[in-house]
């Protein structure tokens, strides 16, 4: 009998089979997934919600590990956390989700008392700025790059304290297919 | 049924007795993790973790230092790259307080790059004045668009 018809139809099916081995697949019926939030992902060079995350938590730990505010102790002053401004190219950045992520890390710190813009009781200010450079390649290459700044002032006006964070996004050529 | 016969089986049935009751098994609710060649814990507060065998030999957590920022812990350990490869990798870093429960500080993979021999810290520090001990997870980078290039999808 031959056996090498059998033989050959054997090794495609194993061949096949192997093809179909438990891919790794994100949303089959609208290409939508839940992806784990403290995840990198970008679509575009643009600041996500880890993003925002990063810099206002990479700022506020650079001021909360100042010699100035560990000088406070036990202490707890009165601050207001002025509004964020956006200085960027982009106006479509959510500045309260930045804002919301500096007040939440300085609530849960202990360490000072935030207190309403319209106080009229307060020691400190702290002034805060989000601002962005960009810069172009060939074949859709970018480069972008933020900075989120916080500078702290006394009621006098005096400059306690400046603290910045950057964070970069590089964007690849365009695929040619 | 031989002697023989009868010992084997017995032998064999004591064996799978045993294998039901290996308290080591599949987990075990009573130990902090199971010991790894990718986990450091020789600090009781600083747990070291590589998110891969691969990263084993090749990047070194070392000196793990602890501080404190005003009310706040305070925690920096140092990357280093033992090879003369550039690395691009992710770091986490996640708090607990002393009885062991996280923090819930929502926290988030910070990308750094270790170029050849490089020595570079990574630091945090802590939500809550109830932070004790941390843990951190350096890994290769891993997002979604990783895995589609790895698994593209063919329909």
């Amino acid at each position: 009998m031959n056996t090498r018809p059998t033989f050959a139809i054997a090794c495609a099916a194993a061949i096949l089979a192997g093809c179909q081995s438990n891919p790794v697949s994100f949303g089959k019926q609208a290409n939508v997934a839940v992806v784990d939030s403290s995840s990198r992902a970008h679509l575009q060079a643009e600041l996500t919600m880890a993003d925002y995350t990063e810099l206002a938590e990479m700022v506020t730990n650079k001021m909360l590990s100042s010699r100035f505010v560990k000088s406070w102790g036990k202490r707890k002053p009165r601050l207001i956390l002025a509004k964020l401004r956006n200085n960027t190219d982009n106006e479509n950045i959510r500045m309260a989700d930045i804002y919301d992520r500096i007040t939440e890390t300085l609530l849960n710190s202990e360490t000072v008392r935030l207190v309403d813009r319209s106080a009229t009781s307060f020691d400190y200010v702290v002034r805060s700025e989000l601002s962005s450079n960009r810069q172009y390649g060939a074949d859709g290459q970018e480069l972008v790059g933020y900075k989120l700044e916080l500078k702290m002032f006394t009621i006098d006006g005096e400059m306690k304290g400046q603290w910045s964070g950057t964070l970069t996004l590089a964007k690849g050529k365009k695929s040619f297919f | 049924m031989k002697p023989k016969t009868s010992i084997a089986l017995a032998a064999l049935l004591a064996a799978f007795v045993t294998g039901c009751n290996d308290s080591a098994g599949v987990s075990n609710p009573n130990i902090r993790h199971y010991q790894q060649s990718t986990i450091n814990n020789a600090n009781p507060r600083v747990r070291l973790v590589l998110g891969s065998e691969r990263l084993v030999g090749k990047i070194a957590l070392v000196d793990a230092r602890l501080g404190t920022a005003g009310a706040l812990p305070r925690v920096e350990v140092s990357a280093q790259n033992l090879t003369d490869h550039r690395y691009t990798l992710e770091y986490m870093y996640t708090w607990e307080d002393q009885q062991g429960f996280a923090i819930n500080d929502n926290p988030v993979w910070r990308r750094f790059v270790l170029g050849p021999r490089e020595i570079k810290s990574l630091r945090s520090v802590g939500k809550s004045p109830d932070a004790y001990s941390v843990t951190l997870t350096v890994r290769l980078p891993d997002d979604i668009f990783i895995h589609q290039e790895q698994t593209p999808d063919k329909r």
